[in-house]
């Protein structure tokens, strides 16, 4: 959390000079990205199923009002409460409101990404609430008081040995640094929280419309137990996380998986259709279904509304060049990578996140995997040119276009600039080699050289030499 | 919760969608097809070795018996994961296999999930027990899942708390993938669906230390299927 604080450039410096980051990023990166193209190779036709499912998430998104109304429909006819928020603080608001109608002590969570655009737990522990993040890697990052670097590996950045330490400190006694014991101690601590807690919070993968559902997909089953053991379950979804049917549901689930571990399917896929019918033996009493717009229906009608097709599989983070370098904590906010740098800046505007847009060499690898064929790199440049419009660029960058601009619609003063280039600049170079600018050129030779400009420019030598051989 | 929160919330929504609220819509009827090659030509017995491979492959062993090998087989599977007590689905399938008899003849520890048991007895059983056994009411050939039908006899925590879990189906019940499964779950809609579903492949398991795998972090670490031959 403290990293936001940072201002940009000092996130990416802190995140490139960590050791830790150098090696573990790209190792995630490459292993699921590996997994996704062995995943995508199986089914052959990949681009065909990016584009189904590209069809359905926008059909989706343009009649959100009606699939929401149908979702909230069948949920209520079958028991289940529903609540809208607009905002965040709506939101803490709902469910700070049910922990305290239910007396909750203690609330267990499963991995909720839209949960940590409010900073839910910190809400819920100011009023007496012990909040437990149950996802292993969510657990880790909590014990280190931090916040999630990766949308599916959420602690790549902790090494085992970092873990050890953590676990040993709850454990009370030195755990090894096997994967094995960390394990098992988590299971076993975790599963005692799971047992008494009054309340699970979760999010939501997909919400079908056509029977009320909830779907979770873990490969844990912490999402399972979150949902089954306490008396109260809770659902943070965010508002456009729904398909219309079980039928475009298939479709989805497939194509979450494997782009985002690579996996045919995962471990646990769990749809969730009511609460506890009288007949049954265990699951909640009580469903209530937080459905949550905090920025998004500001993206609808807009040339970004493409990016809320996303399903948060992760692919883009895994192919960035960007994030490969820098990883998730450097870009500040809930979600990281490309599609992050075009998200957040939506959801808190240009003040706070003005330099996301710009980090990324828009090579477009992203666009390339994305499953649900979000335009990512293209939605970056828009947002380039909104800020641009906005006045959200340096002043010496504007000075320095508005210059470019004049001397190049000015053919004499271009003749002559391009003149003293040369000679201007000569005063910097050796040996026909800049490696050391001043101002804004520091940007460019602080990581290589610049030539200097030739003697001669092509103009120059186009109307003494090039007529003739034409 | 009022109506007039939701129904500004959806007009919001409409709004910024330049038009006027929508109701009722429903989804196109998809000309788009793309997983029907992953199946098409196959036969049953295909989609059953499928089924089975995958799961060989998830660390999940996979017996492929007649009714009448049951206790043999159940021998194996409580041999193998050093089974003392289980927990079960109280379900017409599992009395026609004489389950229960089969495993006290065994001298194991039997509960089975009914309201002999109050609620908190039998959550306390199934996170002491060794081993949960539930039958599969659909397989999936493409990945090796199980879709679990739960809701009354059928316990949910029966497939989650215990580190082991068997779980029992027949072969006629194995479908290409998902498509089919979701298939039975929306024509079960009109008669209400149970209150959860389960798609479970393989054990439990987490990358999260360093992409390290480790099998069995909250659900069962270990899963064995018995597939029937009917």
């Amino acid at each position: 959390m403290s990293t936001q604080r940072l201002p940009f450039h000092e996130r990416v410096e802190k995140a490139l000079a960590d050791p830790v980051l150098k090696k573990a990023v790209p190792l995630a990166q490459d292993k699921f990205r590996a997994g996704r193209i062995a995943a995508a190779e199986l089914v052959g036709n990949f681009e065909e199923w990016r584009d189904h499912v590209s069809a359905i998430r926008m059909h989706t998104i343009e009649n959100l009002d009606s699939y929401i109304e149908q979702f909230a429909t069948n949920v209520r006819k079958k028991g289940g409460h529903v609540h809208f928020a607009d905002t965040a603080d709506e939101a803490v608001q709902i469910i700070t409101g049910i922990a305290k109608e239910k007396g909750a002590k203690t609330v267990v969570k499963s991995k909720s990404m839209v949960s940590e655009e409010m900073h839910l737990n910190k809400h819920l522990e100011e009023m007496g609430v012990r909040v437990v993040e149950t996802d292993l890697g969510e657990y880790i990052i909590q014990l280190a008081d931090e916040t999630p670097s990766h949308l599916i590996a959420p602690a790549i950045h902790k090494t085992r040995k970092e873990v050890s330490e953590l676990f040993s400190e709850v454990a009370g006694r030195q755990l090894s640094q096997e994967t094995t014991e960390l394990c098992s101690f988590a299971r076993e601590k975790l599963r005692e929280e799971f047992l008494n807690a009054d309340i699970g919070i979760s999010g939501c993968n997909f919400a079908v419309a056509e029977s009320g559902s909830v779907v979770l997909i873990s490969n844990e089953g912490n999402a399972r137990l979150t949902t089954t053991l306490p008396k109260t379950h809770i659902v943070m979804m965010g508002m456009e996380r729904i398909v219309p049917g079980w039928q475009e549901l298939d479709m989805v689930v497939s194509m979450l998986t494997r782009s985002a571990t690579g996996q045919k399917i995962s471990v646990y896929v769990t749809g969730i259709n009511s609460p506890r019918k009288e007949a049954d033996l265990d699951g909640p009493d009580d469903v209530h279904i937080v459905i949550i717009d905090n920025g998004r229906s500001k993206i609808l009608g807009t040339a970004y509304q493409e990016a809320l097709k996303c399903i948060r599989c992760g692919a883009c983070l895994n192919v960035c060049p960007v994030y490969r370098h820098i990883g998730g904590h450097a870009y500040g906010g809930v979600y990281s990578g490309p599609i992050g740098a075009v998200l957040s800046p939506l959801f808190d505007g240009y003040e706070e996140f003005k330099e996301l847009p710009y980090a990324s060499s828009l090579c477009g690898a992203c666009t390339e995997v994305c499953p649900v064929k979000i335009p990512l790199h293209e939605l970056l440049i828009e947002h380039r040119k909104d800020e641009v419009e906005q006045g959200f660029t340096p002043a010496s960058e504007k000075l320095a276009f508005k210059g470019f601009g004049y001397v190049t619609s000015h053919p004499t003063v271009y003749d002559l600039a391009v003149k003293m280039a040369h000679t201007g600049m000569g005063v910097m170079a050796k040996d026909g080699v800049i490696t050391s600018g001043p101002g804004m050129l520091g940007g460019w030779t602080d990581v290589r050289d610049l030539p200097q400009p030739a003697k001669q420019s092509f103009r120059d030598w186009w109307k003494k030499e090039g007529k003739d051989r034409g | 919760m009022s109506m007039e929160k939701q129904d500004a919330f959806l007009n919001k929504i409409a709004n910024r969608l330049g038009r006027p609220r929508r109701s009722g819509v429903r989804p196109p009827d998809w000309e788009a097809k793309p997983y029907v090659h992953l199946y098409e030509g196959k036969t049953q017995e295909d989609l059953i070795q499928q089924f089975m491979d995958n799961l060989e492959a998830l660390n999940t062993p996979v017996d492929r018996i007649y009714r009448s090998e049951i206790t043999s087989t159940l021998e194996s599977v409580l041999q193998g994961f050093g089974v003392k007590s289980t927990i079960f689905w109280d379900d017409q399938v599992f009395h026609d296999l004489k389950l229960a008899d089969h495993l006290r003849e065994k001298g194991i520890k039997t509960v089975e999930w009914n309201t002999t048991g109050s609620p908190m007895e039998l959550r306390r059983e199934a996170a002491q027990v060794d081993l949960g056994i539930a039958w599969g009411d659909i397989g999936l050939a493409e990945t090796g899942t199980v879709v679990l039908f739960n809701g009354g006899g059928r316990g949910r925590v029966v497939s989650l708390l215990p580190p082991a879990f068997l779980c029992i189906l027949s072969e006629k019940s194995i479908v290409p993938r998902l498509t089919q499964a979701v298939q039975q779950v929306h024509s079960k809609i009109p008669d209400g669906l149970p209150s959860c579903i389960n798609f479970i492949t393989g054990p439990s398991r987490t990358g999260d230390i360093e992409m390290d795998l480790a099998l069995g972090v909250h659900g069962p670490g270990k899963v064995y299927v018995i597939l029937l031959k009917d």
